[in-house]
């Protein structure tokens, strides 16, 4: 391990198995409805995906910035 | 729109010019230097290709759902890639590495190993690159221009500039291009809001059309036997266009750490494009267009052509030409320093200078790129479509080495030889083993071999209908003979490659202190190499790039 390694800040790395894991639960959004602006679920949910992509990705590297890992 | 194009593409060289552009990390990384906004263009245009462009959608069209992966690929990509990516930087920037072979060779001190990196990322991009060329050629079928002249100039003109200008060529187009993506999509929104039924009405009739065809395979949502396949499509795709040349070509060329971390932050934003364009294909199916004669790839262009108004297609296929430019660009310079680096340099003339890295480095590119144009013109583009296919599985064999790497070098160099060849060929054999299915009633066997990725867990023994991504398999098998191989050669106590780096490699970031250790040992860099290092520290500058601290040459 690093000695720039601080072990309470890596937690926060954690939170990019979130959009992984959502995305990996394909029985879960193989569904037609609830339809979107007549967008059926299979495609809005995953297009959700991509914006919670961002926001997880985002907070990590905010919260994280001084670490190096 | 060309013109402005090629102009722009000359302009590039002069753009941020360097004192010497003969040192390959200027030519073929842009200096190492590219901050947020360059870097965001550089990786979208890596990323989001002309290909996917007209791909992805004409899949979408054809089959439905199963066209739609690209959009979790993308989604969980990022995530999956944000720590190794960001320690790959700080590694490559210490020791000055262009390519991931010279990572590989200096972390498990094994030549053998980062040669057959080295050939599997040149073997894997060559197909990548041919298939930007079949996006054009989609383009000018519908324009109705003669494919082969017309790729011909196509090809000129990405040769020059990226002859003159290196990295910096494809990063200041790619600005044009994601201005005229973003803008064909709108164009396509505004159609979509203003035809009558809307989304709703799109996907009624496209539903209509997936339930009268006889093929099973198609439909607005997976069968239960598709969703693994789809998944490990999704991921596998992630993970192998991770270790393309290409995209960390483009991820070298970064300034900082965080300047890749923002990227990667950001891109998934991108995906939202790309999930808008995926649907245009129901759009396509919607309006009732026809693509020409059995070519797919031709629906976005025919899409454009017949419901926008003409100056607005004229921008969609000016978005998908230059969309193909920069990719090719930027994947052929990473193929070329690949040959240069790992190649050229240690078994044709261990004493190639900087300048002379750079102009084998500025021809290879001129060839690689020649090659795949006479594939496309001599051949034709089904044979690198299927190259394509292959290039995804194969490049994904270099992940124990090239990102298990980053992180530890528990497995064996020997192991690791082993399960890269043992994962490249039952790839292969996996891909052999497909047959192609479709036909008029969806259940003819059109092609005995080669005909997808989705391999049928049925020859495993297992009593399933269900399919998955060979690339995955075949990664499990190098793993598996990687895993094996690292407890048999350790029992038999042979020795370990020497590792070349050191712990606070990875984590090392623009402007610490830090020794070029391995470019002394590749390169024997001479004493003042050393004095110039030192006469910048003692002026507490921050420590630039690897190249621009280079004495002239």
């Amino acid at each position: 391990m690093d000695a720039t390694d601080r072990p309470d800040a890596r937690g926060w790395y954690w939170l990019l198995w979130v959009p992984i894991g959502l995305a990996s639960l394909v029985p879960m959004f193989n569904r037609l409805t609830p339809a979107l602006f007549g967008i059926p679920f299979f495609y809005w949910w995953q297009m959700g995906l991509a914006a919670l992509s961002t926001l997880t990705l985002s907070v990590v590297h905010l919260a994280t910035k001084k670490e190096r890992v | 729109m060309f013109l402005l194009v090629t102009v722009m593409g000359f302009a590039a060289a002069r753009w941020r010019r360097p004192e010497t552009i003969h040192t390959l990390a200027e030519w073929g990384l842009g200096g190492r230097a590219f901050g947020n906004w360059v870097t965001f263009f550089l990786l979208s245009g890596d990323v989001y290709t002309a290909y996917t462009f007209v791909a992805v959608p004409a899949l979408v069209y054809g089959v439905g759902a199963g066209g739609f992966f690209a959009v979790p690929f993308m989604v969980t990509m990022y995530p999956m890639l944000f720590r190794p990516l960001v320690r790959f930087w700080s590694v490559s920037h210490v020791h000055g590495f262009v390519t991931p072979a010279e990572f590989v060779r200096a972390r498990f001190g094994s030549p053998v190993l980062s040669l057959l990196i080295a050939v599997t990322g040149i073997v894997a991009t060559m197909p990548y690159i041919a298939l930007q060329l079949v996006g054009i050629e989609a383009v000018f079928k519908v324009m109705g221009l003669p494919g082969d002249w017309s790729l011909t100039i196509a090809f000129l003109v990405l040769a020059l500039f990226t002859f003159n200008s290196g990295l910096r060529a494809p990063a200041l187009i790619s600005i044009v291009k994601d201005a005229l993506i973003l803008w064909v999509v709108l164009a396509a929104l505004v159609l979509v809001a203003t035809q009558g039924s809307g989304w709703g009405g799109v996907f009624h009739l496209a539903g209509a059309k997936f339930a009268a065809s006889p093929s099973t395979t198609d439909g607005l949502l997976l069968l239960p036997t598709q969703q693994l396949n789809y998944l490990t499509l999704a991921i596998g795709s992630g993970a192998a266009l991770f270790l393309y040349p290409h995209m960390l070509t483009g991820v070298l060329a970064a300034r900082n750490r965080a300047t890749i971390r923002r990227n990667l932050a950001a891109m998934p934003l991108y995906t939202f494009v790309l999930g808008a364009l995926a649907l245009l294909g129901f759009v396509a199916i919607s309006a009732g267009v026809k693509p020409i004669g059995k070519d797919t790839t031709t629906v976005i262009p025919m899409l454009m052509a017949t419901e926008f108004p003409r100056w607005c297609a004229g921008l969609g296929y000016a978005a998908i030409g230059v969309g193909a430019l920069v990719p090719a660009a930027i994947m052929s310079i990473a193929a070329a320093n690949m040959f240069t680096r790992n190649i050229y340099r240690p078994y044709i003339r261990p004493d190639a200078t900087e300048k002379q890295e750079t102009r084998v480095s500025k021809y290879t590119s001129l060839l690689v790129k020649l090659g795949a144009v006479l594939v496309i013109l001599l051949i034709n583009a089904q044979f690198a479509i299927d190259l394509q296919l292959i290039g995804g599985v194969i490049i994904l064999q270099t992940l124990p080495a090239v990102a298990i790497g980053l992180y530890t070098r528990w497995l064996h160099r020997g192991a690791l030889i082993t399960g890269l060849v043992a994962g490249l060929l039952s790839g292969v054999v996996m891909l052999y083993q497909v047959p192609q299915i479709g036909g008029p009633d969806g259940k003819t066997v059109l092609r005995e071999h080669f005909g997808g990725s989705a391999w049928p867990l049925s020859h495993l023994g297992l009593d399933t209908r269900a399919t998955a991504y060979v690339g995955v398999l075949a990664l499990a098998v190098n793993l598996l003979v990687a895993i094996v191989g690292t407890l048999l050669l350790r029992q038999l106590r042979v020795p370990y490659g020497p590792d070349a780096t050191r712990p606070h490699d990875y984590v090392a970031d623009e402007g610490d202190r830090q020794l070029h250790r391995m470019t002394e040992i590749l390169d024997g860099e001479s004493v003042h190499h050393h004095q110039a290092e030192h006469q910048q520290h003692a002026g507490h500058q921050p420590v630039a790039t690897h190249a621009a601290r280079r004495p002239g040459h």
